[in-house]
């Protein structure tokens, strides 16, 4: 039996900084550089898996963070089916942001899904939010909420998959 | 709002942009069909994308630019009239050198008054200007990271000043203290000295001793911070019996353990095991977690010592069952200064700098300490050092 293929746009919102382009490269390029580069406007990174019976293409469009994503506009989501949004585990108004994303992208695609990202689990001396707050926020906001690390590939993996699962779910 | 050129008609609109085309590689246009098919381009249209001349006419615009995947939509909004354009500004892309460009893309209606005609696509390259914008925001992205860090490190030096604060009033009460106990027993002495009564001299003795102890390693304490904070810890290794240091330590503290009614179990090794120590340094180690057992560990209660070799190192656990401390208080156990709010309240004794110095001087040994601790339940201390090995 031939599998069917589907083309998904998805998003990576969260203030500067806070490793979203890490994220895309450790996912799609499957490599980690400490150096950090800030992005302007977006880049958008291709990635296919196999889920299920289904080949999916997931184009990832990795968006300029805080001040910059506010003047670049909502232009930029138009057409996207999911989003992660990122905070920085160890900065705390990076978390403080979630609500200002999230209603951002239900303004311009509402029935996008949500993954919620803590990043840089691994700075585990430097961490300020607590776990508990920054579920209660995600779950508040109505998505599931996963820790990452760029930097060593902890559960990057699992929070596109996660991503990919639900936009399965809702086909 | 677009202007001009694009109320004309198409074919006379290419030819024009052709023309200004011709003079600038950095901008690029297509031709879009109602069914987002490309109909046609600017001669320079491929180069710009960096794709083969003849794999573009006839494609639809989402396969041939992943910028358009998802945008059905918004196109069709276009060409039905309820959207004036759509604009991406500063697409970045990395060219086979690796090299980032950037473009902005312009969708509009190939005539405004029908927008159901078409789309025409503009792509300009803004690689210079985008490098320069990048430039500035990643400089003025640093500054705020910077700021962002000074402001944390000021907050903490402000929590260390107020602790250091706190430390000088406990240490100016911990010299006190003992010196008040030692001048009453000093004056009692004489007293008792000058009346030929010397039957309870041996006790006030032993509290002046007890006390005097009590000052020499709160001193002991305060030089060892102060070489550590001035990094000018050293070690005066030499190969030693760690059963027969620890074996000397516990001696040493056993009638102080005996006064709180303490059950006592020291499991030692039955071979010596020799390590390239400082002796001084490790006795500090024992006795500082030992004091603390002794300090933390309510009457009758029981305190264990296991050493054993293993492989390349020795452990040595120190349990009690004792007051305990929660998940927060043994993250920061090992910080100077630190003493758990109960410590703080309660009568027992301490500059919250003993935990931070065994640490210390575990690690400059190349060992390794671990907590484990419940509220209530009592905690275990373990200490991994590397057996013998000389320099």
């Amino acid at each position: 039996m031939s599998k069917r293929t589907i083309q998904k746009k998805v998003c990576l919102l969260g203030d500067f900084a806070v490793g979203k382009t890490s994220l895309v490269r450790r996912f799609v390029e499957g490599r980690f550089d400490d150096k950090y580069l800030s992005t302007i406007g977006v880049k958008i990174s291709r990635k296919s898996f196999t889920l299920e019976d289904t080949l999916l293409n997931l184009l990832i469009w990795d968006l300029a963070g805080g001040d910059d994503f506010r003047q670049i506009g909502n232009s930029y989501l138009r057409g996207a089916s999911a989003a992660l949004i990122v905070c920085d585990l160890t900065r705390h108004d990076t978390l403080d942001s979630f609500h200002y994303y999230t209603a951002q992208l239900h303004q311009t695609m509402p029935n996008a899904s949500l993954v919620f990202i803590g990043n840089k689990v691994d700075l585990a001396e430097q961490r300020v939010i607590d776990k508990n707050e920054i579920e209660a926020i995600s779950q508040e906001l109505g998505g599931p909420y996963l820790e990452t690390s760029a930097k060593t590939g902890f559960q990057v993996e699992s929070a596109f998959h996660f991503l990919a699962n639900s936009l399965l779910n809702t086909l | 709002m677009i202007i001009s050129p694009l109320n004309l008609d198409p074919v006379v609109l290419a030819a024009r942009v052709a023309g200004v085309l011709c003079l600038s590689r950095r901008i690029a246009y297509a031709q879009l069909s109602p069914q987002l098919t490309v109909v046609q381009t600017s001669s320079n249209f491929a180069a710009l994308l960096e794709k083969e001349d003849t794999a573009v006419t006839g494609q639809h615009i989402s396969d041939l630019m992943w910028e358009f995947v998802g945008l059905e939509d918004t196109l069709q909004e276009i060409l039905h009239g309820r959207l004036p354009q759509f604009h991406l500004k500063m697409v970045n892309r990395t060219g086979e050198d690796g090299a980032t460009s950037y473009l902005t893309f312009l969708i509009t209606p190939l005539k405004s008054e029908k927008p159901e005609r078409g789309l025409l696509l503009l792509i300009e390259d803004v690689t210079e200007r985008g490098r320069l914008q990048q430039a500035i925001i990643q400089d003025r992205n640093e500054l705020r990271l910077l700021k962002e860090r000074l402001l944390r490190v000021n907050e903490e030096l402000h929590q260390l000043d107020q602790m250091k604060s706190l430390f000088m009033a406990m240490v100016a009460h911990d010299i006190r203290s003992p010196l008040g106990v030692i001048s009453a027993y000093a004056e009692l002495a004489q007293e008792q000295i000058k009346r030929g009564n010397t039957e309870k001299l041996p006790e006030y003795f032993y509290k002046i001793s007890g006390q005097t102890n009590r000052l020499g390693y709160l001193l002991s304490d305060l030089l060892d911070l102060d070489a550590i904070e001035k990094g000018q810890l050293t070690l005066k290794r030499e190969k030693t019996d760690l059963v027969i240091l620890l074996q000397e330590v516990v001696d040493s503290l056993m009638a102080y353990f005996h006064n709180k009614n303490f059950q006592f179990e020291l499991v030692l090794p039955s071979t010596p095991c020799y390590l390239w120590i400082d002796r001084q340094k490790i006795t500090r180690v024992f006795y500082n977690l030992l004091s603390n057992a002794h300090k933390y560990t309510p009457p009758d209660g029981r305190i264990c010592i296991h050493m054993a070799q293993q492989e390349e190192n020795v452990i040595i656990q120190i349990t009690d069952n004792g007051y305990g401390m929660n998940e927060d208080q043994m993250d920061r156990l090992f910080q100077p200064y630190f003493r758990t709010k109960e410590a703080q309240k309660s009568k027992i004794s301490g500059s919250g700098l003993g935990l931070h110095i065994v640490k210390t001087f575990v690690e400059a040994h190349g060992g390794s300490i671990q907590v484990n601790s419940q509220l209530e339940q009592g905690s275990t201390f373990t200490i991994s050092l590397p057996t013998f090995t000389h320099e």
